[in-house]
């Protein structure tokens, strides 16, 4: 589970030296871990047997230290793109690495200055970010596909007053949440609206009226590790717990 | 307002995106953007809904206006009084809606005491006090004589104030089983400043003033306190004389009601009316028919034209039978021969000859 809402406030916390915290931290976002390093390796790993989730987890809290806001990349991408650079390396090293695309920081790092490595580093993150998001909104777009869904649909069903949007957000958070919910809506492609309805306290016709946006904005966060840099950009109505 | 959001799909010189508070908004762009690309928004112009701002002004012009009315006092178009015993005096607006009353002397206190008459339209107010007087017996049968005047403020023709209330009173008395007389009239500001400065209710005054123009000795507090009935009855001929009795509500004034009207305009003497069917026996006698006047003129003028032409007929026939005395008959022939000798008729007399 990642608790995306409280991850300023936990980095901030953690940064200033408390070691508890960092330690929880990382022991609560093993399973995140686990997935970036499998993603990257492309097969199934355990702890205690692959090196590569030990990588993962000196990746995690290096990360940790070098996250900075002001890059435009949340912190569980960050911190995705940090694990991945990390085992690309260590397979690199150990001959073991499969046909990866992505390229290592630290290749004839012997030829370069420290500014010039900081500086290609931050171009490599940038760059990678960018590359995610785009693969993340096309993730996103075939996946609302499914349920009938285009942006264009998205935007004409947006609601344009704030305070209906996040009763429209709240809705969705409710489902994203409802495991029971969900999985209805996922196995037959339908917004269960009455049960929502009853949930949330809206009327029928205001979920049925907003049924193609709640659904986005549902998916998002329920998949909120798939699209982790649309999760973390869309701030939700108030504090909830929301898993990535 | 400035925010961020993610590029989701470019398209035809547009793109989709979504903020950070969850709104998905299609943009036009200009320049290279990548789906996934955060941007910033640009300056959100404010646009110009011409509906709603036309909305707006329409609402702020209405709210304006009701604050103006309801801030302003309303004006008041004329004066309506109803004269029983008792009297009262109704300040109408431009809509008929009665805006204030006053209690007049006589008794007003019992006419009106009680009633909230401030706000309702003439007619309602003047058929509740109509009921009010019945109910306190003020009306009846022995005493149902009703005496209304109308004093406009501006228009000096406030159209259908008059029938409005001659009819409101006919019609409740008349539902109540009463055969009650309505006598309307009308006066001039003056002259309702002057009887509320003597003490007298403007119909009555109106009366008094009719009635002292005879010459007789009148006595105003008769005028002030008695019944209208009684004063009818005491000083019959005089206040009938004074009165001028129309034969109804459509008639065309003549020249000498116009200039009357024009002398009570300017604080002169008054007009009352009493429709024909109310008229009592005093007036039988001397009942003013429409038209007389114009019927007389129009005769006089026709007697003129008929004797002028037939002056002017024995004026020709006497010029001739002169004319041929003098010259006689063969001179005339003669004359009239030679003047049928013009050019054309030459020849042939020629080829006569």
């Amino acid at each position: 589970m990642l608790p995306v809402i409280e991850l300023d406030e936990k980095l901030s916390l953690i940064r200033n030296g408390d070691s508890k915290a960092r330690e929880d931290f990382i022991e609560s976002h093993r399973h995140f871990i686990a997935r970036a390093a499998v993603k990257v390796c492309g097969r199934s790993l355990e702890w205690d047997r692959d090196d590569e989730l030990s990588i993962g987890l000196a990746a995690f809290n290096e990360a940790i230290d070098r996250f900075d806001e002001n890059r435009g990349v949340p912190f569980p991408a960050f911190a995705r793109l940090i694990i991945k650079s990390r085992i690309t390396d260590f397979l690199r090293r150990q001959h073991r690495h499969s046909a990866h695309s992505c390229g290592s920081l630290d290749d004839n790092v012997q030829e370069y200055s420290a500014l010039e490595i900081s500086l290609a580093r931050d171009r490599y993150l940038e760059e990678e970010a960018a590359r995610e998001r785009e693969e993340e909104v096309a993730e996103f777009s075939r996946l609302i596909g499914q349920f009938g869904i285009s942006f264009d649909d998205l935007v004409k069903s947006s609601p344009r007053h704030r305070d209906t949007r996040a009763s429209l957000q709240e809705i969705a958070r409710r489902l994203a949440g409802d495991e029971e919910l969900f999985t209805q809506l996922m196995t037959t492609g339908k917004l269960p609206v009455a049960a929502l309805s009853r949930m949330s306290g809206a009327s029928v016709k205001t979920v049925e009226r907003g049924r193609r946006y709640i659904i986005a904005i549902a998916l998002i966060w329920r998949f909120c590790e798939d699209f982790l840099h649309l999760c973390t950009f869309i701030k939700p109505p108030g504090k909830g717990s929301r898993s990535a | 307002m400035t925010g961020r959001a993610i590029v989701l799909e470019v398209k035809n010189g547009s793109c989709t995106v979504v903020t950070a508070d969850g709104e998905f908004r299609k943009l036009k762009i200009r320049g290279d953007y990548r789906p996934g690309q955060e941007i910033t928004l640009p300056e959100a112009r404010r646009r110009v809904n011409r509906l709603a701002l036309l909305a707006a002004s329409l609402t702020l012009f209405l709210a304006a206006t009701a604050l103006w009315r309801v801030m302003m006092p309303p004006a008041i178009a004329a004066y309506v009084t109803l004269e029983l015993d008792s009297a009262v005096e109704l300040a109408v607006d431009g809509d008929n809606v009665v805006r204030g009353v006053r209690l007049l002397e006589g008794g007003g206190q019992d006419l009106a005491a009680g009633l909230d008459l401030t706000g309702m339209p003439l007619d309602q107010a003047v058929e509740k006090i109509v009921t009010e007087a019945v109910g306190k017996n003020i009306i009846t049968e022995d005493n149902s004589v009703v005496l209304s005047t109308v004093t406009p403020v501006k228009d000096p023709d406030p159209s259908g104030l008059d029938s409005l209330v001659r009819k409101t009173v006919e019609s409740s008395l008349k539902s109540r089983g009463i055969d009650g007389r309505v006598l309307m009239g009308r006066a001039s500001p003056e002259i309702r400043e002057k009887a509320g400065s003597q003490g007298f209710p403007t119909g009555r005054y109106m009366l008094y003033l009719d009635a002292a123009k005879t010459g007789e000795p009148v006595d105003p507090e008769d005028f002030k306190k008695k019944k209208i009935t009684s004063i009818e009855k005491d000083r019959k001929i005089k206040v009938r004389e004074n009165l001028r009795v129309e034969t109804g509500d459509q008639r065309e004034p003549d020249r000498d009601e116009e200039k009357q009207r024009v002398q009570s305009d300017r604080g002169g003497p008054q007009v009352l009316h009493e429709r024909p069917d109310r008229q009592g026996d005093f007036e039988k006698d001397r009942a003013w028919k429409p038209g007389e006047e114009e019927k007389r003129r129009e005769e006089d003028s026709r007697k003129d034209r008929d004797k002028k032409e037939n002056d002017w007929k024995r004026g020709r026939e006497n010029g001739l039978k002169s004319t041929v005395a003098a010259w006689g008959r063969d001179r005339i022939n003669a004359v009239r021969d030679e003047l049928l000798r013009f050019p054309g008729r030459k020849k042939g007399n020629h080829d006569e000859n």
